[in-house]
């Protein structure tokens, strides 16, 4: 078991403090897609970011700059990664996350085995914490190298509300997806063939409410499998809805589909007055998710031209 | 005559119940077991020629911290044993651990709640807080530790006392909290052979600070090991 061991004197590679659990919960959950989950996480100076992957088809990246936490301290060499369990760091952070109320979470690695290490340090007389195990990240993950797919980026903002809806909707169909985006007249296609045919057309200057942004010289068209589609919008958080954001969708080389989505794990409307008065602009603070679905196979490689 | 006798570490359980079981159950039902002096082996069919031949070897340092072994063949031992059976075995004690919640009071006033299981460990302190009966100062040297060290150090200078319970009768007595006392005083006090962890709760005369006397709640929870102190 632990002990106290000589390394707790030296500085960690992090040691950083969160005033919005919740937030942060939020920003996690968003690439939850199942129950188990083996994540690695990565540090830095600029912050943390979490991978999970899904055997080499599909892949989601938080990004948690550290513009995010209130204090960050970052001491590592190299970028140090571990593997940690999803679902029981999510569930984990929940029991700090207490509803209406502004708690401070520290977070620590590596504790004296390795552990990853929270603590609630809002009060002197009492705190809740938890040591996670972590382990040696046994495959290194497969870089996605999402790159262009020619002079002119192929991509959409669409409300991510309607985007979420749209795919709750092509479940009817059956197992993969095409999504075809053409410029004149510009219209983003979802379509799913199975025990029948459905079709979602997205018109931009239609309705600029639901396809925020759209840029697209050319047409192109790839299939997906709709369970990786549907995992980059099966828990997207309430708060994102009510915040009326957009998410981003990319078509990049090869058909490699790159889905972004912000979430804001924004200081808790219960602030310091101290910092306010002082003038002080808190930055945006958003947490970046970023998913990555390659196509599947048997489209012609005329696509890419 | 064979004898072995061994623990299993925390990470040796991890690494068996969560890792290599699971992959060795695939391999075939049966393997066999062989353990000597530095090693524990397990072997699939290795005397049956068809199907895949799985070899998967541990020092004993990567599974057990107390490793004993003697036979007459060079205190070497195999035998066959059931995978799944293994497994299973092995699931019930992680899932064991995970049902009981370590409690500790302090003559300091500390109270210390801890659960673990293979893959985390959550806990929440309380410091300060009122003591009924003896009570001392902590050690100044103590205060910059960790809540888990700070308790074992306590337990071993016999300042403090800390009991298993529970999960699902700890549960139970949180539900108290919806009779809204004022109060709540924890208590290990000794039953029997062993011990049982008592709650008092104190209720005050609305609107005021006085105790009402004309009301009474209190818990006894079972204990399952005195544990240390």
């Amino acid at each position: 078991m632990s002990s106290p061991s000589s390394s707790a004197e030296e500085a960690p590679d992090l040691l950083c403090q969160l005033d919005n659990v919740q937030g942060m919960v939020d920003a996690l959950t968003t690439v939850r897609w199942k129950r188990q989950q083996d994540a690695v996480m990565e540090l830095s100076e600029h912050g943390v970011v979490l991978i999970v992957e899904e055997t080499g088809c599909l892949q989601a990246k938080v990004y948690l700059q550290r513009e995010l936490f209130t204090r960050y301290e970052y001491n590592g060499q190299g970028r140090p990664r571990f593997g940690v369990s999803l679902g029981l760091f999510v569930d984990c952070l929940n029991t700090f996350s207490v509803p209406g109320q502004s708690s401070i979470l520290e977070i620590r690695y590596p504790g004296p085995d390795m552990q990853l290490l929270l603590k609630s340090v809002d009060s002197l007389d009492a705190c809740i914490y938890a040591e996670i195990r972590t382990r040696i990240p046994d495959t290194v993950s497969w870089d996605y190298n999402f790159e262009p797919a020619g002079s002119t980026p192929l991509t959409f903002t669409v409300k991510s509300a309607a985007l979420k809806e749209a795919i709750d909707d092509l479940e009817w169909p059956g197992s993969s997806i095409q999504i075809n985006l053409q410029p004149v007249p510009p219209i983003v296609t979802f379509r799913g063939e199975g025990h029948g045919d459905l079709q979602i057309d997205l018109m931009y200057y239609v309705n600029t409410d639901l396809l925020v942004a759209f840029h697209c010289d050319r047409q192109v068209s790839y299939k997906y499998k709709y369970k990786f589609l549907r995992a980059t919008t099966s828990n997207i958080p309430g708060s994102v809805i009510k915040d009326n954001r957009g998410s981003k969708l990319t078509i990049g080389r090869g058909g490699l589909l790159k889905v972004q989505h912000l979430v804001s794990v924004a200081r808790p409307s219960t602030s310091h007055p101290r910092i306010d008065s002082a003038g002080y602009q808190q930055p945006s603070r958003i947490a970046y998710i970023e998913f990555f679905v390659k196509p599947e196979e048997d489209e012609d490689a005329a696509n890419d031209r | 005559m064979k004898k072995f006798k061994e623990f299993l570490t925390e990470n040796g359980v991890n690494l068996l119940e969560m890792r290599f079981l699971p992959a060795l159950d695939k391999m075939g039902k049966i393997c066999h077991l062989y353990l000597n002096r530095d090693h524990v082996i397990f072997l699939h069919n290795l005397f049956n020629g068809d199907g895949v031949q799985s070899i998967a070897q541990f020092r004993k340092e990567a599974l057990f911290d107390d490793y004993r072994i003697s036979s007459q063949n060079e205190d070497c031992i195999s035998f066959a044993v059931d995978v799944s059976l293994l497994h299973r075995a092995l699931r019930r004690i992680v899932s064991i651990c995970t049902e009981f919640l370590n409690i500790s009071i302090s003559k300091y006033g500390d109270l210390h709640i801890q659960i673990s299981t293979t893959l985390i460990t959550l806990g929440a302190e309380f410091q300060t807080l009122l003591v009924l009966g003896e009570r001392a100062d902590a050690p100044s040297e103590d205060r910059n530790l960790s809540a888990q060290t700070r308790s074992a150090r306590t337990i071993l200078r016999g300042d403090a006392q800390s009991v298993e319970v529970s999960v699902k009768h700890f549960g139970k007595r949180l539900q108290c909290q919806l009779g809204k006392p004022n109060y709540a005083f924890y208590g290990i006090a000794p039953q029997g052979t062993g011990a049982c962890w008592t709650v008092i709760f104190q209720f005050f005369i609305p609107g005021s600070h006085k105790m009402d006397k004309s009301i009474s709640l209190h818990c006894i929870l079972p204990v399952r090991d005195q544990g240390s102190g």
